[in-house]
């Protein structure tokens, strides 16, 4: 089969998907830049202006833009380390012969993957309702009423909050990779270990751990760019309320594209900021891979 | 019975000692099932308390958060379905996932089966040109997309954004087929050669149908992607008819904002969140099984 070229099937059959590809994703993708050095406030072709890379000079100025970023920033180191700390230890802890009831957990720690980022938002939109939300009457009926706060309205509760529920949300599909993970590390490790008196914690440092490196790598570098590109969820949570101080890069990104209270349309910048957030995950990226690169641990 | 005592001789009892040991070394496993527990609870809890809520009424929400409802308020659901148009979006959604992901396993097998068993010139190039559209972000083509649409006039079209979605499926459907299609046996396709058969026919007839349980795998994540897309909707549907689900339960929100009917809202919720969670326990297996097979061939 190998040897077997016959061209005009070939072409005839990687016709559609690729004309559907570049027609509709790599194209818009190269306009993109193109886009982005135009001041554009309509629609209309004749609305854009050229003006070369101011828009990307703004970008470098926009305080609001950095606002978002450092957003972006807390989702992903804040929100990573609970994210992965707890994917981490159910992954061991299911994966563990002695404990029971493995399928339950599975399935309802990974159960709100499966709902969209909008019915995440929603839920929790109402979970964080101040006078009659699941969170608050909780406390209140346990008497801290204290701590029954408005947190969606909080301008330092706020953000955090959307980051515990963007890490509810996607917390069972990092917990699966892992898991997948460990359930493929040969048991004679285990064996040696246990013949050898390791305590679990030793166990999980020593032997776990390392050799889950590699699954960890590709699921932190998951976890990266998913954070720089946030979108979903937070935009259906708070869009940006209050004041700007929810924005992610990308629902910032919309205020421009799709303005609501406004009619600031500013399509070109929108663009750049764009183009930026797509050289940010790719130089991040690239970085990621470089310091983590190293031989892929045989066993 | 040893006739050789130890060197300590004196041992106290050490029954309640014992016990103790015992009890702490099973702390961190009941800290452990403790964690589980909470953490999977959350959602539990919340789901649950969700659908009481949405069978009350706006008055008994208010009044009693955690009492059930005195009567299901089945009329709740209906409102959403019809007045809230939850049964337009539903509509919507079912249609651009039973279009695209079709479409989307057909032209993407057929590239995939080229280039799995095509060894042609540029066989790796095209491969690494699907598959490096993965690293293109949706926000880098939502503004050019909106401009590209509005001038061909495909703007606010269900069936222009189901073209995108094919479109961004491709590298990740190509990828993982162009695989799949590789660990197939030649030995059935070389009979049918042999056999006579025209490429076509080995295609259509022999490799796609043995290809169906990656096919089936990798469908079932497509169609929770185009499901739950929302970005690319948004910015390029602005008739309320044609929005799909996540829109329509986004503008839900808004619209209720205003008009405070927080049960109705929590309904449409429900109707959303009922199917999603209902496919998922049916597929489980599935689904967690393809996610994974990415992840260790790194």
């Amino acid at each position: 089969m190998d040897r077997w070229r016959p061209r005009g099937f070939i072409l005839l059959y990687l016709a559609p998907a690729a004309l559907v590809y570049l027609i509709f994703y790599i194209y818009p993708a190269a306009d993109a830049f193109r886009i982005s050095l135009y001041r554009w406030t309509g629609f209309a072709f004749a609305n854009a202006e050229f003006i070369g890379l101011a828009n990307f000079r703004e970008v470098l100025r926009d305080e609001q833009l950095h606002l978002a970023l450092s957003n972006n920033l807390k989702l992903l180191f804040g929100g990573g380390v609970v994210c992965f700390g707890l994917a981490l230890f159910f992954a061991a802890a299911l994966s563990h012969a002695r404990i029971k009831g493995a399928g339950y957990f599975k399935t309802t720690i990974f159960g709100p993957y499966t709902i969209s980022a909008v019915g995440v938002a929603l839920l929790w939109s109402f979970i964080y309702n101040p006078s009659w939300g699941l969170l608050n009457v909780s406390l209140r009926a346990v008497g801290l009423d204290s701590l029954a706060k408005p947190v969606l309205a909080l301008k330092n509760w706020a953000f955090p909050a959307v980051i515990f529920v963007i890490v509810w949300h996607v917390l069972g599909f990092y917990m699966m990779l892992l898991l997948a993970g460990v359930q493929s590390i040969p048991s004679d490790y285990y064996d040696a270990a246990q013949i050898d008196g390791a305590s679990e914690v030793q166990t999980f440092f020593y032997i776990t751990l390392p050799l889950l490196r590699d699954v960890l790598i590709i699921a932190i570098l998951y976890w990266i760019i998913g954070a720089l590109k946030h979108f979903g969820t937070a935009y259906a949570m708070t869009r940006g309320r209050p004041a700007g101080l929810t924005h992610t890069v990308s629902t910032y990104l919309y205020e421009w594209a799709l303005p609501y209270y406004s009619s600031n349309y500013r399509l070109g910048y929108a663009t750049a900021i764009a183009v930026a957030l797509f050289v940010v995950v790719l130089a991040m990226s690239a970085m990621y891979l470089r310091v983590t690169s190293r031989e892929a641990i045989q066993y | 019975m040893a006739a050789h005592t130890p060197a300590r001789t004196h041992r106290v009892s050490v029954a309640p000692l014992g016990v103790l040991r015992a009890l702490v070394q099973k702390i961190p496993r009941i800290l452990t099932y403790a964690l589980l527990l909470a953490w999977s609870s959350i959602g539990l809890f919340s789901l649950l308390w969700i659908i009481m809520t949405a069978l009350k009424t706006n008055q008994e929400l208010f009044a009693n958060v955690w009492g059930l409802p005195s009567a299901p308020q089945w009329d709740n659901f209906a409102r959403a379905w019809t007045r809230s148009k939850m049964g337009n979006y539903f509509i919507n959604s079912v249609l651009a996932v039973g279009i695209t992901v079709p479409v989307i396993a057909v032209i993407g097998s057929m590239a995939a089966y080229v280039l799995a068993r095509c060894r042609f010139f540029a066989s790796r190039a095209v491969l690494l040109f699907f598959v490096a559209g993965s690293s293109i972000p949706l926000q880098l083509i939502t503004v050019p997309l909106f401009l590209f649409f509005n001038k061909i006039g495909l703007l606010n079209s269900l069936w222009g954004l189901m073209l995108v979605y094919i479109a961004i499926h491709m590298p990740f459907t190509v990828f993982v087929l162009t695989g799949f299609y590789g660990t197939l046996p030649v030995e059935l396709e070389e009979a049918a050669l042999m056999d006579g058969a025209s490429f076509h026919a080995v295609f259509w007839n022999v490799a796609f149908p043995l290809a169906s349980p990656g096919i089936a795998t990798v469908s079932i994540f497509n169609a929770l992607s185009v499901w739950n897309e929302y970005m690319l909707a948004l910015m390029l549907l602005s008739d309320r008819s044609k929005f799909t689900v996540p829109l329509g339960l986004y503008n839900l929100k808004v619209v209720q904002d205003y008009a405070a009917d927080w049960v109705g809202l929590l309904a449409g919720l429900v109707i959303v969140l009922i199917p999603s969670i209902g496919i998922f326990l049916l597929l489980q297996r599935r689904i967690v099984k393809g996610l994974t097979v990415g992840a260790l061939k790194g």
